[in-house]
Order: C-alpha cells, then sequence, then structure tokens
C-alpha cells in the first residue's frame, strides 16, 4: 500500500514539475542597410589642407600646438561679511513722561485758600497719595540690559522744598523701579535731577510715582495761593536695551557698513576687474516679527554706467519661526575698481567698496522680544571670475619638466613619406596682457611604430625668446616666429621621422622685468601663451605603404540579445575616385589593447583606385565591394572587444601624387546576420 | 499530404483488416478475462473502451494527448514547437514551400493530467455524486498565418530581397494552464448528466496578431519600407500562474437513443472548459494599437492608421564614422520608426472551450469483429482549429502463437477525421488488458492519429497521439 502511494506520489512529481520543455530554436537571417558616407579630403579640417584656388589641389598647413601656458586662474577668493545681531544691539526709544502734582493734592487745604492771600508754613508731609504714571507708550513690559531713568523735579510752589523723596513702582506688583531724594528746590520753578540707572531692572507700562516724604519751607509772609501748581515730575528714560521685553521698537539701523572688501586675488595686484561670472548672495534670517528693509550700493561697480545699487526688502518672522530672505545677484558684466573706497585718492588695489546699511522697519506694534532673538546676515562674493583684469599680473617663471603631447600630423600613419617643399616655423602666439620670456630646453619626436626618436636640434631654439604684449582687445596677440629649414636645423629630418609624439622640456616667465608697467597689464579670460609648431607644403607626397591607423572604442554590449547572432556578414560597397588602392586590415582588441584577433576582409587587396589622368585628377570612380565575415567565433570575440583597430593601407607606386578635391571615397554598408530566434 | 492518398490509406487498412479475418465469427472465442475486463469498462476515457456489463468502473488514472496539426506545416516541424529542437534553415526553406499562399493554420494541444481522486488502493464505498477530480496540464497553441508570414519569421528578409512580403493579417495565441477538475455525475434510467466546475491556473499566455503588415526590401538590401500594426501580449511564464480563472461543463448523455438487432447506439454531447481566465501582469508590445484607458484588456480595440516608414541607411559624416556607433544608431532609428510602445495590462480571456457530440454505436451480436464505432463531431475554440469529424472503429481479435496454443487478444482501433487543425488524417490505436496492479487489470489504451505523417514527417503534416492508463477505481 505504502509502496504505491509513493510510486503514485512520484509519478505526479514528475508529471508536474519535472516536464521541462526544450526550447525550439531557428535562425533568421536577415539583412538591413546600416550607413553611407562620403569621404573627400573636404572633411578634412581646413587648418590642415586649404584649397589651391588655381587648380583644386590642396596646400597643406599644420600647426600643432606644442605647450599651452595660462596665468592660473586669476579668480577672486570667496570673500564676504557674516553679521549676527542680537537683542542686546536693538534699543527702544528714548521718552519723557511728565506728571504734577498740585498743590491742592498735597493738602487739599489749599483748595479752599485757593486764589487768597495766605502764609504757608513750613510743612513736613510723608507718603502723598501715588501718581499713577502711565508708561505704555514705552512698552508693555521690559527688563532691562541697559539703560537710564532721568527723574526732573520742578517746584512751582510758592514756597521751597528742603527734602523729597520720590519713589517709582510698578503698579502691577509694588516693586520699586527707582527711588531718589532730591534736596533744596527753589520755589517758583526751581529744578533738580538725578539720573537712575535701570540696569537689570523690570518695567511695566504702569507706575505709580509716590512723593515718600515732602519738607517744605515757610513762606515769606503771604503769597498767593494757587491750588493748580505744584510739583512737576518729568520722567525721561534713555538707552534702553532690553533683554527681554514687550515692546514697541523703533526704526534702527542694524548694520551700516561703509567701507573697503578686500579680496585675496592668488598674488596679482588688480586695479580692476571685469566680470565675466560671479554672483552676490544675501541671505538674512530673522526671529523678530518686524520687517526690515537692505539697501546695498557698491560705487565701485558700474555696468552701463550705472553703479551697482540694490534694495531688498525682508519681511518679519511670523510667530516663534524664522524669516529667511536669500538674493542672489548676478554680477556678469560689472566693472569693480578694485581701488578701494575712494579710489582715485586711496588707490590700493584688489578692494571694493561697498556700502550695506539694513534698517528694522518699525509697525509701531509691540512685539515680544528677547536676547534670544536675532538677525544673521550672510553676505558673500561668490565664483568672481574675470572677463579681464588689469594691474599687475606678478612675476611667475613655469617651467614644464620633461613632458610629451601628440603631434597629430602624422596621428596613425606609418610606412614610407618623403616630403617637399617643406616650411616649418616655431611660433609664440601671446594674448596675455604683459611681457614674457621663453626658452626650449628639448625637443624630441618620436615615432610610436618604429620606436625611432630624434631630437630637434635647431640654433635659433637655442637662445631665450622674448614676446611682447598685445593691444588691449579680446582677441588680440603677438605672435613671435622662429623659421627653421634644413640650414639651421635638421627639421627634415624630424619630421620624415613622422613622430606622433612630442617630448618637450620649456619654460615660460610672465612679468620677467617685474611691475615695468605700473599696473596696465591685464588679462582676459582666454589670454594665454601658445607654443605652435607649424607646417607648410603643397599637398604632394610620393607615398609608399603609408599605414593610416585608428583605434575606436568598441561597445556591443548593449546590442540586445546579441549571445543569439550566429554569425554576421558586413557588406561594404566602396566607390573610389582617389588614385591609390586601399587595403583594410580590422584588427579587434580587448579593454587592454591586447589583440583578440583580426576580422577576415574579402578580397585581400582591398580598395581599387579610381582612374585619374596624367595630373592626377579623378576621372571615374571604380567599385570595390569588402565582405567582412563575422562567424560566431568572430563574434564572440567582437563581444569581447573593447576597440578595433583599423588599418588602411595606401598603396603608392611611388610618384609624387597631388590631390584635388574631386577625389572622394563614396562608401555604403548594409549588414547581413543570422539570428538565432528561440520559442 | 495529399487527400487522395490519405483516403487510399485509410481504405487499405480497413480492407485489410476484413481481407485477413480480423472480423470472421472463428474467432469469437474470447479469453474470459479480457472479455471481462473490457465488458467491466464503463464510459468514462477518452478512448471509449468497450461497454460494459459488470459494476467495475474503469476510470483514467493518467493520460496524455497530444494533437497537432497544420494544412501546410509538416509534422516535423510541428514537433519541434511541441517537443523543442533546432530547425535548420535549409528545413525552414522546405517547409514554408508546403505552404499556401494566403490560408494556413496550424496547432497543437497537449493535455496530460492524472486522477487524484478516488486514489488507487484506497477503496471508496460508495459512488458519490463528485465522480472524480483530475488534474490536468494544458499546453494549446493554434495559429492563423500566410506563406509571407512564415518567411519573414521563420526566415528573414535575405532570402527575399527585392521582393515584397506580405505578411498582412495573422494571429498566434499560445496558453498554458493548470487545471483542478472537479468531475459530478447524475445517473438516470435513460441518461446521465455529468457536469464540471474546475479551477485553472494560467502559467503561460501569449497572444501575437499583425494587421496588414508589408515588407519590401530592395533587391541589395539598402532600403527597407514597412508598413502595418501589430501586437504582442505576453504574461511570461509563471510556475505559480500569472493568472486565475475559473471553467465549468455540461455534458449529457444519452445512454440508448435507438437499438436494433445489431447495435445499440448513444449519444452524448455537450461542452467542456467553458470559462475565463483573469490575467494580470502581461507584458504588451503594441504598434498603433487602439487600448482602453484602465489597462484592463490585453486585446485592443482597434488600430491606427500609419504610414509605411523607409529604413535606410544612416547618412553619417566621416567624423561619426566610428566603428559600433552603426549598430546603435540605426537600431535606435528602427525603434523610433517601429514605435513600439510597452505596457503592463491585465484582463480576462476566453478559456479554450470544447464542443462536441459523440453517437457510439454498440454491437452486441458478438459476431462482427468491429464492437463498435464512434463518430465524433468537436470543436476546439483555439485558433486554426477547424470543426473536426472522426471515425472510429473499434475492434477485437484473437491470435494464436505458432508454438503451442496460446492465445492473444488484439483489441484495436481504426479510425479517420477530417478537421481540426489538419485537413484529414487516418488514425489507428489499440488497447491492452495485460497490465496488472493491485490484482485488478490496468488497460492501457493508445491511439495514433495522422499516422501516415509518421512514414513522412518532413512533408505531410497532422499526427497525435493519446494514451491512458485505466482502473477500477470503484468496483
Amino acid at each position: 500500500m505504502l509502496r504505491d502511494r509513493i510510486y503514485f506520489l512520484a509519478f505526479i512529481a514528475v508529471l508536474f514539475f519535472g516536464c521541462a520543455k526544450e526550447q525550439t530554436s531557428w535562425d533568421v537571417n536577415s539583412t538591413l542597410p546600416l550607413f553611407k558616407t562620403e569621404l573627400s579630403l573636404n572633411n578634412v579640417d581646413n587648418t590642415y589642407l586649404k584649397p589651391n584656388i588655381t587648380d583644386s589641389s590642396y596646400l597643406l598647413s599644420y600647426e600643432n600646438l606644442i605647450y599651452r601656458y595660462k596665468i592660473n586662474d586669476l579668480q577672486a577668493t570667496d570673500t564676504g561679511i557674516d553679521a549676527f545681531f542680537s537683542l542686546r544691539k536693538l534699543k527702544l526709544s528714548d521718552r519723557i513722561i511728565e506728571n504734577s502734582i498740585t498743590l491742592g493734592q498735597i493738602n487739599p487745604l489749599f483748595k479752599i485758600l485757593n486764589g487768597q492771600q495766605a502764609e504757608i508754613p513750613a510743612q513736613e508731609q510723608s507718603n502723598l497719595t501715588p501718581t499713577d504714571i502711565d508708561a505704555s507708550a514705552f512698552f508693555e513690559t521690559a527688563t532691562l540690559d541697559t539703560g537710564y531713568l532721568d527723574v526732573s523735579i520742578e517746584n512751582n510752589l510758592p514756597v521751597n522744598i528742603s527734602l523729597i523723596v520720590f519713589e517709582l513702582t510698578n503698579a502691577t506688583d509694588n516693586t520699586v523701579v527707582a527711588s531718589d531724594s532730591f534736596l533744596n528746590i527753589p520755589k517758583d520753578g526751581g529744578l533738580a535731577k538725578k539720573t537712575i540707572d535701570l540696569r537689570g531692572k523690570t518695567v511695566t507700562k504702569t507706575l505709580k510715582g509716590t512723593i515718600k516724604k515732602l519738607i517744605t519751607q515757610s513762606s515769606n509772609g503771604l503769597v498767593l495761593i494757587d491750588a493748580s501748581k505744584g510739583i512737576t515730575v518729568r520722567l525721561g528714560v534713555r538707552n534702553l536695551r532690553p533683554s527681554t521685553a514687550i515692546a514697541a521698537f523703533p526704526s534702527q539701523n542694524v548694520i551700516d557698513q561703509d567701507e573697503g572688501l578686500t579680496l585675496y586675488m592668488g598674488g596679482a595686484e588688480v586695479k580692476w576687474f571685469k566680470v565675466a561670472k560671479g554672483q552676490l548672495r544675501i541671505k538674512v534670517e530673522s526671529t523678530i516679527e518686524e520687517n526690515m528693509s537692505m539697501v546695498l550700493s557698491l560705487p565701485g561697480a558700474m555696468k552701463n554706467g550705472q553703479p551697482f545699487y540694490q534694495e531688498l526688502s525682508m519681511p518679519g518672522s511670523v510667530g516663534k519661526g524664522v524669516s529667511r530672505t536669500e538674493q542672489i545677484y548676478d554680477m556678469t558684466g560689472f566693472l569693480l575698481d578694485f581701488r578701494g573706497k575712494n579710489g582715485p585718492v586711496k588707490d590700493t588695489v584688489n578692494t571694493f567698496h561697498q556700502i550695506l546699511k539694513v534698517t528694522l522697519d518699525s509697525s509701531g506694534r509691540k512685539l515680544a522680544v528677547s536676547l534670544k532673538d536675532s538677525i544673521k546676515l550672510t553676505y558673500r562674493i561668490e565664483g568672481l571670475k574675470p572677463e579681464y583684469a588689469i594691474g599687475y599680473l606678478g612675476n611667475s617663471l613655469t617651467r614644464t619638466g620633461s613632458m610629451t603631447t601628440d603631434f597629430g600630423l602624422f596621428k596613425g600613419i606609418d610606412g614610407n613619406v618623403g616630403v617637399k617643399d617643406l616650411n616649418v616655423s616655431f611660433i609664440l602666439k601671446n594674448s596675455i596682457g604683459t611681457d614674457g620670456r621663453f626658452k626650449l630646453h628639448k625637443l624630441d619626436g618620436e615615432n610610436v611604430f618604429s620606436k625611432n626618436t630624434l631630437g630637434l636640434s635647431a640654433n635659433p631654439l637655442m637662445t631665450d625668446l622674448f614676446v611682447t604684449s598685445p593691444m588691449f582687445i579680446r582677441g588680440d596677440f603677438t605672435e613671435t616666429k622662429v623659421d627653421l629649414n634644413s640650414n639651421n636645423s635638421n627639421i627634415k629630418a624630424f619630421l620624415e621621422n613622422m613622430p606622433q609624439k612630442l617630448n618637450y622640456d620649456l619654460e615660460t616667465e610672465i612679468s620677467p622685468n617685474g611691475n615695468v608697467n605700473n599696473y596696465q597689464d591685464f588679462v582676459f579670460d582666454d589670454s594665454k601663451l601658445d607654443v605652435i609648431m607649424r607646417v607648410d607644403a603643397p599637398a604632394t607626397f610620393s607615398i609608399g605603404g603609408l599605414v593610416l591607423r585608428d583605434t575606436q572604442g568598441l561597445n556591443l554590449s548593449d546590442l540586445g540579445s546579441s549571445d543569439r547572432i550566429k554569425s554576421a556578414t558586413l557588406f561594404l560597397e566602396v566607390e573610389n575616385s582617389f588614385p591609390v588602392d586601399f587595403g583594410l586590415d580590422v584588427e579587434l582588441l580587448d579593454k587592454q589593447y591586447y589583440r583578440l584577433g583580426n576580422l577576415d576582409i574579402t578580397p585581400q587587396n582591398g580598395i581599387s583606385s579610381g582612374v585619374v589622368d596624367d595630373n592626377g585628377y579623378p576621372l571615374q570612380a571604380t567599385k570595390s565591394l569588402l565582405v567582412i565575415k563575422l562567424t560566431r567565433d568572430k563574434a564572440e570575440l567582437l563581444k569581447k572587444s573593447g576597440y578595433v583597430a583599423i588599418g588602411m593601407k595606401i598603396k603608392g607606386n611611388g610618384k609624387m601624387q597631388r590631390l584635388f578635391n574631386a577625389s572622394k571615397v563614396n562608401v555604403k554598408s548594409r549588414i547581413q546576420f543570422e539570428y538565432e530566434a528561440r520559442n | 499530404m495529399k487527400l487522395g492518398i490519405k483516403i487510399l490509406l485509410f481504405g487499405c487498412f480497413v480492407f485489410s483488416s476484413e481481407l485477413f479475418g480480423f472480423g470472421s465469427a472463428d474467432n469469437r472465442n474470447h479469453d474470459s478475462v479480457t472479455q471481462n475486463t473490457n465488458l467491466a469498462v464503463k464510459q468514462k476515457s477518452i478512448l471509449q473502451p468497450v461497454p460494459s456489463k459488470s459494476t467495475s468502473i474503469y476510470m483514467p488514472v493518467a493520460w496524455l494527448n497530444i494533437e497537432s496539426g497544420s494544412n501546410g506545416v509538416p509534422l516535423s516541424m510541428i514537433n519541434r514547437f511541441a517537443f523543442g529542437g533546432y530547425i535548420s534553415p535549409s528545413e525552414m526553406n522546405d517547409y514554408q514551400q508546403l505552404l499556401s499562399v494566403s490560408r494556413n493554420r496550424m496547432g497543437a494541444i497537449q493535455n496530460y493530467g492524472i486522477n487524484i481522486y478516488p486514489i488507487i488502493g484506497i477503496p471508496v464505498a460508495k459512488k458519490l455524486a463528485l465522480e472524480n477530480i483530475t488534474l490536468e496540464i494544458d499546453d494549446i497553441t493554434g495559429a492563423n498565418f500566410n506563406q509571407d508570414a512564415f518567411r519573414l519569421i521563420f526566415q528573414g528578409n535575405t532570402n527575399y530581397l527585392g521582393q515584397t512580403l506580405n505578411v498582412g493579417n495573422n494571429v498566434v495565441e499560445s496558453w498554458r494552464t493548470r487545471t483542478l477538475k472537479f468531475h459530478f455525475r447524475k445517473t438516470f434510467p435513460k441518461w446521465d448528466i455529468i457536469p464540471t466546475v474546475q479551477f485553472g491556473q494560467c502559467l503561460n499566455y501569449t497572444r501575437i496578431e499583425t494587421q496588414d503588415i508589408q515588407l519590401k526590401s530592395d533587391a541589395h538590401g539598402d532600403e527597407i519600407t514597412f508598413q502595418g500594426n501589430a501586437y504582442s501580449a505576453n504574461s511570461g511564464y509563471s510556475f505559480w500562474g500569472n493568472g486565475v480563472g475559473i471553467q465549468a461543463g455540461l455534458v449529457f448523455s444519452i445512454k440508448n437513443i435507438y437499438q436494433n438487432q445489431k447495435n445499440a447506439f448513444g449519444l452524448s454531447f455537450g461542452i467542456k472548459d467553458f470559462g475565463f481566465y483573469n490575467i494580470s501582469d502581461v507584458n504588451v508590445i503594441s504598434r498603433n494599437a487602439v487600448w482602453n484607458a484602465d489597462q484592463s484588456n490585453i486585446i485592443p480595440e482597434g488600430w491606427n492608421h500609419t504610414d509605411p516608414f523607409k529604413l535606410q541607411a544612416v547618412q553619417i559624416s566621416s567624423s561619426d564614422l566610428q566603428f559600433g556607433t552603426w549598430f546603435n544608431r540605426q537600431g535606435d532609428s528602427i525603434k523610433s520608426k517601429l514605435n513600439f510602445v510597452e505596457t503592463n495590462r491585465r484582463g480576462n480571456v476566453l478559456a479554450p472551450f470544447t464542443l462536441f457530440a459523440k453517437l457510439n454505436i454498440t454491437n452486441h451480436t458478438y459476431v462482427s469483429s468491429i464492437k463498435r464505432q464512434e463518430i465524433l463531431l468537436k470543436y476546439v475554440n483555439v485558433i486554426g482549429y477547424l470543426p473536426q469529424l472522426s471515425y472510429w472503429a473499434y475492434l477485437k481479435q484473437d491470435f494464436r502463437t505458432i508454438k503451442g496454443n496460446t492465445k492473444f487478444v488484439l483489441n484495436y482501433m481504426l479510425g479517420l477525421s477530417v478537421g481540426g487543425f489538419d485537413d484529414i488524417n487516418f488514425n489507428v490505436g489499440f488497447s491492452s488488458n495485460q497490465l496488472k496492479l493491485r490484482n485488478q487489470t490496468l488497460i492501457l489504451n493508445a491511439k495514433f492519429t495522422g499516422i501516415e505523417a509518421y512514414f513522412n514527417p518532413s512533408n505531410w503534416h497532422g499526427a497525435g497521439i493519446q494514451f491512458e492508463l485505466l482502473y477500477p477505481l470503484y468496483q
């Protein structure tokens, strides 16, 4: 029984879980057009090949940049101001409150005698009825970090006051704000003053003024009793800076700067700076509920005849939040006077004059503030790059040491070339607005295929070469030219070595004689000193086994399901009207440039030459069909390849050939591939 | 395969059976076991063994049915699609020559399953209304296509440079499903009603349809002109299924609609597997198809009109002449011009269902070697499937070995069918009761349809096999 069930379960398992159907596959053979192109010498940069108008042949004119010197990053270092303002720097208004205590209030008896002549005896009274003093115009409440209360008492009584003790208390809790004694105040307008330090005191809007003690002298005989006159108390507060307050803050400046700001210019001493790129960033963070306004003026920054001037309104915070305002001003196009504040007089360098004023705009509302409240202002000049700068650029000496650069004229070319009527020049092309010096220590040409290196020996290059400053015009340059020929150098042998690399060692010096131009040097953002080798020759060559080589990156990894491509055939239909045959060789290299194999190209004799007349002018193109078969193993190689090295061998007949712009190669291609389809 | 040759083959088989005396009265001495076994089988088997008189109810416990066919594609190619393998370009070229220009059908239905209730060895005391439960897997593929579509899909355009491939309208649909079926039976004196309820998983679903596609390649492959629309919906295979469905079936079986002295006539008819699957996360790639906005359908509502586009060599400048970029640029160009839109959709699709009517003619005279005849009219709702009419003759013959008198009884079948995926097929089969399991006779039925194609699979088309094991689950 058990065995039957095991068999049964095994049968189910095999039936339902073990049945994996093999895939059906077949080959789909498809043909697709790929690309077509026309290659002629017109495609070559006319820097190299210039049409000869007389007979439509070409002149070879080739320049190779050997070295380029630029003044290193003449750029202003980001500079700015960070300002932080706490409540300690905010102040409340100075105010004066006047309050009077009349004779009638001092003693109601005088109300009866009002208007009569009477003799007033000496009196001494204590704790007169307090008088309410309304300070709500100042604040609701304030605990003062600093501040002063000026108390002045004016005696309008007809008798002298010997002593008056005055006390100021908060009505809400009777805490004493101030208390002081005043002695001997003459009658009929006599005045006594005292200043009370309010540091640490808390003052509320409702105050009570109490005359704690009043001693008056007797009158000299009869005097007119005027019950409405009495003692006038004036309370003046000043320099109130609260630590906490609920108050109406007056409008006031929180920052007020008018000074020069110096930038670091990397050693250069700049008088004028035209901004190519850069910005001015202002950021304000405030916890105070009042709005603020800012005025920024850069009198020495001019654009279109106008100085830089900006006004900015910054809203106050809401509740206990933080209000943030950030504004970025593009400085592009501004010409900055770097001579500082009052430049024509002060005439310093790397400094610009800036005026910054930030004002707290009072709304009259009573706001709660404390020492925790703050206003933070950040003001920065960022990424300031010059379109040009004028000043003294500094003396700098640069020696390259042994360096290598490409020489493009013979890039990818191997074989034998005879050159005819060759002119070679060494050119120092300077667009930096200062004098300079150049010296060549070494120049070797290296043929990477033959591994042959030949040094240039040229007497004119053995000594220092001096360059002069161009005109103050963008793009203007001076050219210092040294011609090389067979008489003064080995230049012919140097070039027939067909170097693809140049190894050099040279030095350049800017302002070799210091600030002789008195801050009149200049530099544009594209100013440079180029060291150039120029070759001029008619495009007439004798070519024997010349091979044009190129190595190009190859990435077939993103071809979908490329593993199913079983084979492919690339057809190249070529029409050639050049007077030379071309042989084609395609080598596959891996990502480390190791050779993986060659592609099989038929026919092996490559592309046939066109039919030309006796002068080499093309008459008729010749058609060739090149077939590149990519079998499955080659296709595998293709997928592994990181590069293809294409060698195009030009088979010359040994004669000097002229090249015409009617010569061209037309290439049309299609691909046929076998793709393994699966079901 | 030519119709005349098939008819000739069928005629040869039928007449040869009579010629060699398979139907003579001298061979009516039945082996008792065999006779008893055969008689005990009740009408449940797909292959319909001979009728029974005893109480044992033989039911299929495991089976495999493969039905394939085409009116043009030969058997060898369909076999590769059914069982896998590589088809060489030369074979493919031979195949395409066999097709008609415009109307070709091809398809295959593979069904295999087991009975999971009742289980062998676990006796069931009383037969319930729930007669049995089966677990089945179906692989169904059907296609309507023309010759040029075949050429483009299976060969590519290289062989047809300078020609226009009128691919036109084609459709291919493919299913793989796993179903758990509950078979009920209600027996009445003169007829039975057999309902089925089944729950299915759609393991894989694919539908590809083209509309008015035309591809013209110039003689050198320098220019290709393409027009037309297409879409492909593919759920991908998932063992746990990409969708679920529910289906039902209802079969009426009338045991005896007519009887004469020689034969009794029984009739059954009904519908099977009618229902739907809800399939989700179907990857749909389409060109110019009109879809509803809520992603809830995997068959487009219509097509937009588009103008043909030309694929030509990319004009590049010498500075762009870099190896490796040609492929990508041309590939991007093709993608852009084809403008295929890829989305994920869901939807309900009608499950492949079957309509059938079957007439059983049972000979009860014991004098003829033809014990039973069956005429079956069947339609399966699969693309490429035409209504199929089949005739089967069930025969029985006794043999004696040359040495000794050991008797061997051969039960075999001959048949002819017209329609389905194919046009006409000649069919044979046999039944064996020589296997034993737990002291019970295990009946093996085997049928081979379209056997002419087995002899020449590279040229003739349409074939199928059916195997089933029957066991007396109810006794």
